[in-house]
């Protein structure tokens, strides 16, 4: 058996008794081509209408999650679930639920959850800050302070204000810049895989300012 | 086609060589080869995966971000490897996402359309290699990479093997000729060198030459010494052979001979063994039809044979009993009819032990409706070489003869009563005759001598006064009153002599006849008469009957010679079986043999009383003399030419009889005349002889 991914794996059981009498290479080709009609489905209907700016964003959220690491004491108590927080106005509507149903991380189910108090925020590993919280941005960051919560927005100036990860639009791709400092403050491991797409990176620990 | 069998052993030996080490050293470079490139291929896509997982890992955050720039960047780093002609990257969707394309002019070209692999696969294509593998970021596959490089440094390598392989080869090759070559002169040389010497010897059947030695010390110069050694002895062995060759022909010849022969002997054996069948069955049929009983046993007492008398005698056929038991099995019995008849004594079983035996036997058994004799003879049946093999018997029913015998017995046993009986009579009758003979013949004396002394009274005393008539008649009373007792006389005499007891004492018989011959001297008064006495032996007898015996014989021959002028008496003896016979012959008148019988008879006379006086009575006297000596007595002669007289004194020896024995031809009989001269009479043939 060869490795394939999961979805691509399931089917496979599912077709095996029908498939076997086939010789090897045309079991791989069937397998190949069913297992990949099934995984492009969902992603060619999404992008029948080409993926609007939030649904993107909401998929980077996801992804963010796979190529950060979190402390240990961060993880531990509360292992499950992996929760996607969202602050103040939801910008993501149906698209970040979407995105996160059924999928996991570290072997933690995904999950989004609206908060509306940053203190609330405490148990999120991902916290994406509503541009409708642009005036508590100070506070919200204060109240993260010795959390291990990877803070993103896509405020304005958000990494220079204290901020991890910031959606930019570069045309019309959703790219993002990175505030080291920040992150390191919150012990978080970004992946070298993840800073070297970023649009850029910055170190400036100016908070609130 | 090269006909490598017809190649000479040195190219043989040489292309060897070369194809072994060639064939060896081709497989195993091509083995060595193919191994390296298999070897090398597999190493190869693997480095080419490696090469993919790499890249592929480097642009999974690109894919997952979206950002191709990023994966282009690291797709360019394979510049480094200057195999790789192209590499790209694809969206887990299927489309393009990043390309490298390492000449630059094929980067018009349109990125080819995401090959079909949800894991790694790879294939070889047009000198070129693809690899093609998903990329997988944490269980989700992120995207897709393809690969493809060419296979220069493969190819590379296959013409460098191809190149070392073949250098290998051509050295090889160079070695192994040169060496065969050295090898060649080591073996093939001295093999070339005997085939030559062998192709000689062949050819010319000349054994005389010899393969050269070579200095080696291998198999090949022993083979060499060998083939040598081998020559010599076929040279010696060929001379050999030639004359065995001739004594083989001859040999056959005479086996020839000998398998006819052998063929003419086996029909010779068919034959005679028909004959023998035919044989054996005429044997047995005649074994069979034969009426005497015929047993035969072995050593051991098991019959063979047993005929067809043999079991209507005993009522019985073979029994396979033992011999001990024959006895009772057949009920034989000793001729008293009750004993058993012994085991050891039987003559079969004495026959089997090699005597030659006869029996009387007695059989009775149930079988047999009365006892039955049988007289068995049984002889030992012998081999060759003389030993005993078993017997035989024969037998027959004697039942017949012992009845006769019995009879016989029975009726001897009567003759022989009546004889004595007879005889005895006989004996009374003939003593009593012979009292009555005497008492009459004296008796008769006296009246005689009355009748003669009367008539002679009156003649002497009335002679003169008588007429002439009457004296004459009484002169022929008294002739016959003489007459008469001379006739008594002799019969007394005779009666006396049958009375009288022998005396025998030894006697001269010349004596006697002298005697004799004397008293008969007045007979021959006037009258030519020769006597010739031979000397006669002594002989033990009684003499006054012996000379009783001579005066009759020679009172007769006297009286029968009367009418010659010159009568001639002979008296001789001759040797007869050992006895003396004495012979008295006379020339007088003889008579016919006819009567030769009557010759000795009482009163029997031959001769009328009117030509020579006589009783009758003397013969019958001189046979009772003679017999009472227990000798014979008897006459040979011819009418008119004389007679003699044989007899002989004390009985004869048994055998064989005078009459049957020669007489001694020309053996003369000495006969003394009374002179005393010794006349020999010459036998004129073997009558005359008989006639002394």
């Amino acid at each position: 058996m060869r490795p394939t991914h999961d979805a691509c794996r399931s089917q496979r059981m599912l077709r095996r008794p029908s498939a076997r009498w086939r010789s090897r290479q045309q079991l791989e080709l069937v397998a190949f081509a069913l297992s990949w009609a099934l995984a492009v489905i969902p992603s060619l209907h999404a992008q029948k209408a080409s993926p609007t700016e939030y649904e993107v964003k909401a998929a980077y959220l996801y992804n963010f999650g796979r190529f950060v690491e979190w402390p240990n004491k961060a993880t531990a108590p509360n292992r499950s679930p992996f929760t996607v927080c969202v602050l103040g106005q939801d910008p993501f509507g149906q698209a970040l639920d979407a995105i996160l149903a059924g999928e996991s991380i570290d072997g933690a189910n995904t999950a989004a959850v609206r908060i509306s108090k940053p203190q609330e925020a405490v148990n999120c590993r991902i916290l994406f800050i509503s541009s409708s919280e642009d005036r508590q941005l100070k506070q919200i960051l204060v109240a993260l302070e010795g959390t291990s919560v990877l803070t993103v927005s896509d405020l304005p100036q958000f990494s220079e204000r204290g901020g991890m990860v910031q959606f930019v639009l570069e045309g019309k791709r959703v790219r993002f810049e990175v505030n080291l400092t920040p992150v390191e403050h919150a012990h978080l491991a970004l992946s070298s895989q993840l800073l070297k797409v970023a649009a850029s990176l910055r170190r400036s620990d100016r908070l609130g300012d | 086609m090269f006909q490598f069998r017809d190649y000479s052993i040195s190219k043989k030996l040489t292309w060897m060589n070369m194809l072994v080490s060639g064939a060896a050293l081709l497989l195993a470079g091509v083995a060595f080869v193919a191994y390296g490139l298999f070897n090398f291929q597999k190493t190869l896509v693997s480095n080419l995966s490696i090469e993919a997982q790499i890249v592929g890992s480097n642009s999974i955050s690109a894919l997952v971000f979206n950002d191709p720039a990023s994966a282009e960047k690291t797709l360019s780093a394979l510049q480094a490897a200057p195999h790789i002609e192209y590499a790209s990257i694809y969206t887990p969707e299927g489309q393009p996402f990043a390309a490298y394309w390492r000449d630059s002019r094929d980067r018009a070209a349109s990125l080819p359309s995401m090959p079909a692999a949800q894991t790694q696969i790879h294939w070889f294509k047009d000198k070129q290699i693809t690899v093609v593998r998903p990329i997988v970021f944490q269980g989700k596959a992120a995207g897709v990479v393809c690969i493809r490089s060419d296979l220069r440094e493969w190819t590379e390598r296959l013409q460098r093997y191809a190149v070392i392989v073949a250098a290998v080869l051509l050295i090889s090759l160079t070695a192994a000729w040169l060496t065969s070559s050295v090898m060649r002169r080591a073996i093939a040389d001295p093999i070339v060198r005997l085939a030559e010497t062998a192709r000689i010897v062949s050819r010319d059947k000349n054994y005389s030459v010899r393969a050269p030695l070579t200095s080696n010390r291998d198999e090949l110069a022993e083979l060499i010494a060998t083939f040598n050694e081998m020559l010599a002895q076929i040279q010696e062995r060929d001379t050999a052979l030639q004359f065995e060759i001739a004594e083989r022909t001859q040999a056959e010849e005479r086996l020839t001979g000998q398998a006819e022969e052998l063929s003419r002997q086996a029909e010779e054996l068919t034959r005679s063994q028909q004959a023998l069948e035919t044989q054996t069955l005429m044997l047995q049929s005649v074994l069979d039809s034969i009426s005497e009983g015929l047993v035969a046993a072995d050593e051991a007492g098991k019959f063979l044979l047993w005929n067809a008398a043999a079991r209507r005698i005993v009522g019985m056929g073979a029994a396979n009993v033992p011999p001990e038991q024959w006895t009772d099995h057949y009920g034989t019995f000793l001729p008293d009819t009750v004993t058993p008849f012994p085991s050891e004594q039987n003559p079969l079983l004495r026959a089997i032990r090699g005597e030659a035996c006869t029996a009387e036997m007695y059989v009775r058994n149930p079988e047999l409706e009365t006892g039955v004799w049988i007289e068995a003879s049984a002889n030992p049946l012998k081999g060759k070489d003389g030993v005993a093999r078993g017997g035989v018997v024969a037998f027959r029913d004697i039942n017949q003869r012992k009845q006769d015998e019995r009879e016989i017995h029975k009726l001897n046993q009567e003759l022989e009563e009546r004889v004595v009986e007879r005889t005895a009579q006989l004996e009374a009758a003939n003593h009593e005759l012979e009292a009555f003979t005497y008492s009459v013949s004296h008796d008769l004396r006296a009246p005689l001598r009355h009748i003669g002394g009367f008539s002679k009274i009156l003649i002497e005393d009335f002679g003169s006064t008588m007429v002439p008539d009457a004296r004459h008649h009484l002169e022929r009373i008294g002739d016959g009153v003489r007459r008469m007792g001379q006739l008594v006389d002799e019969l007394l005499n005779l009666a006396r002599v049958g009375r009288h007891a022998i005396e025998l004492r030894d006697t001269s018989l010349n004596l006697l006849v002298e005697e004799v011959v004397s008293v008969l001297q007045p007979e021959t008064e006037g009258r030519a008469v020769s006597w010739k006495i031979a000397d006669l032996p002594p002989a033990e007898c009684d003499p006054v009957l012996v000379r009783q015996v001579f005066q009759n014989l020679l009172a007769n021959a006297l009286k029968f010679t009367r009418p010659r002028e010159c009568a001639v008496i002979e008296v001789g003896h001759r040797q007869e079986n050992g006895q003396m016979v004495i012979a008295i012959r006379d020339n007088g008148v003889g008579f016919n043999m006819k009567y030769t019988d009557k010759l000795f008879g009482v009163f029997q006379r031959l001769h009328r009383a009117e030509d020579f006086e006589g009783t009758g009575i003397g013969l019958a006297t001189v046979k009772r003399i003679i017999h009472k000596h227990g000798g014979r007595v008897w006459a040979e002669a011819e009418l008119d030419k004389g007679a003699t007289f044989f007899f002989t004194l004390g009985a004869e020896p048994t055998m064989p009889r005078p009459e049957e024995a020669n007489f001694d031809e020309g053996n003369p009989i000495e006969v003394r005349s009374t002179e005393g001269k010794t006349v020999e009479v010459e036998k004129k043939n073997a009558a005359a002889g008989a006639q002394l």
